[in-house]
């Protein structure tokens, strides 16, 4: 076995981490389909396809609503914006060594937690192992979302019918998984950058939407981290 | 709305997140390698994944309270809380406190029931 292989294997490991967090949401997105109407290899395709975990709702969600198609492809791209960043700060990471997989390997599954969980965990892995272990970590958590969608749509009515308790639990999910996530960088990260992107994500929620709060949370900690 | 149509929106979003992700990271190879690696750039770069994950959390934490911030919805999140930072504590890794905190929150989701 060589030692990409191996680190391939070490990255689908490591991604177990975001597929605990991405199944039960992703079985939520299948139910959430089934109840808009839309048949469950449909909603396997969006899962397949779009591979972007709140934008898939707001899809679903508007598509129930009947809204026009360039306006639901507008609004989906508008909240994915934030994923525009993760590249350039992903790449940052992968150090010196020359590039071994095609681009589009690396950003096809570039989700915030797949991001999240990427920056946190990469600086443990030799720079010759960054690419294919990351391709393991994408790579465990698409299949996790898609197989969840799929168990979702086919199967999870059944399951959550008598669960109304379950069901609210699956809402903090990604939560959960988030802070876990920060506790786990937390003492590579600078406090004044988590203060202020907290603060500004925050402050813009008064203002508007939940992605544009996000983009706004982004960019001021990353003008705190730019100053420090 | 009819299957092509639905399909046509799930391509062109999927092609465009796709673009989205892919674009930047282009760019970046061709022509601003050297420049990103540096300075404040840099720093810049290496601030945006903690600010996302904190700034994802926060929306979080909004979107739940929104509807009613009284203190039976906030109870389970700062239940929830606490289980992913003992989860954390004990089990030393990001799927068990993820885990513990969802388990807390349901807990007392249901003790509230």
């Amino acid at each position: 076995m060589n030692a990409a292989y191996r680190a391939f294997l070490r990255g689908l490991t490591d991604s177990v981490s975001i597929a605990v967090g991405y199944v039960p949401v992703a079985i939520s997105f299948g139910l959430t389909a089934i109840h808009a109407d839309i048949t469950p290899m449909m909603a396997i395709v969006i899962s397949l396809l779009v591979y972007a975990g709140a934008s898939q709702f707001i899809l679903v969600s508007l598509v129930a609503s009947g809204s026009a198609p360039l306006s639901i492809v507008g609004i989906v791209l508008l909240m994915n914006l934030r994923h525009f960043f993760y590249g350039p700060a992903l790449l940052s990471k992968f150090g010196g060594v020359p590039r071994r997989y095609p681009m589009i390997a690396l950003a096809a599954g570039l989700t915030d937690e797949v991001f999240a969980a990427s920056i946190s965990k990469m600086q443990r892995q030799p720079e010759r192992d960054r690419e294919p272990w990351y391709l393991g970590v994408q790579l465990g958590a698409y299949a996790s979302w898609v197989g969840g969608t799929a168990a979702g749509a086919y199967f999870g009515q059944d399951w959550l019918r008598h669960s109304p308790i379950l069901s609210q639990s699956l809402g903090f999910v990604l939560p959960a998984l988030f802070l876990a996530l920060l506790l786990e960088i937390r003492q590579v990260v600078a406090v004044n950058v988590l203060v202020f992107a907290g603060l500004a994500t925050l402050g813009a929620l008064f203002f508007m939407p939940a992605y544009g709060a996000i983009m706004t949370g982004m960019a001021a900690g990353a003008l705190a981290g730019a100053r420090r | 709305m009819s299957a092509t149509w639905l399909f046509v929106i799930i391509l062109a979003s999927g092609v465009g997140t796709l673009l989205l992700r892919l674009l930047p990271m282009l760019w970046q190879e061709r022509g601003m390698r050297d420049a990103w690696r540096q300075g404040a750039r840099r720093r810049a770069l290496d601030a945006i994944g903690p600010s996302a994950m904190i700034a994802l959390l926060v929306v979080s934490f909004w979107s739940m309270l929104e509807p009613s911030p009284a203190a039976q919805s906030a109870a389970p999140i700062v239940a929830g809380v606490l289980g992913v930072l003992l989860g954390r504590k004990l089990l030393h890794s990001i799927a068990g406190a993820t885990l513990a905190g969802v388990a807390t929150y349901g807990l007392v989701l249901w003790w509230f029931a």
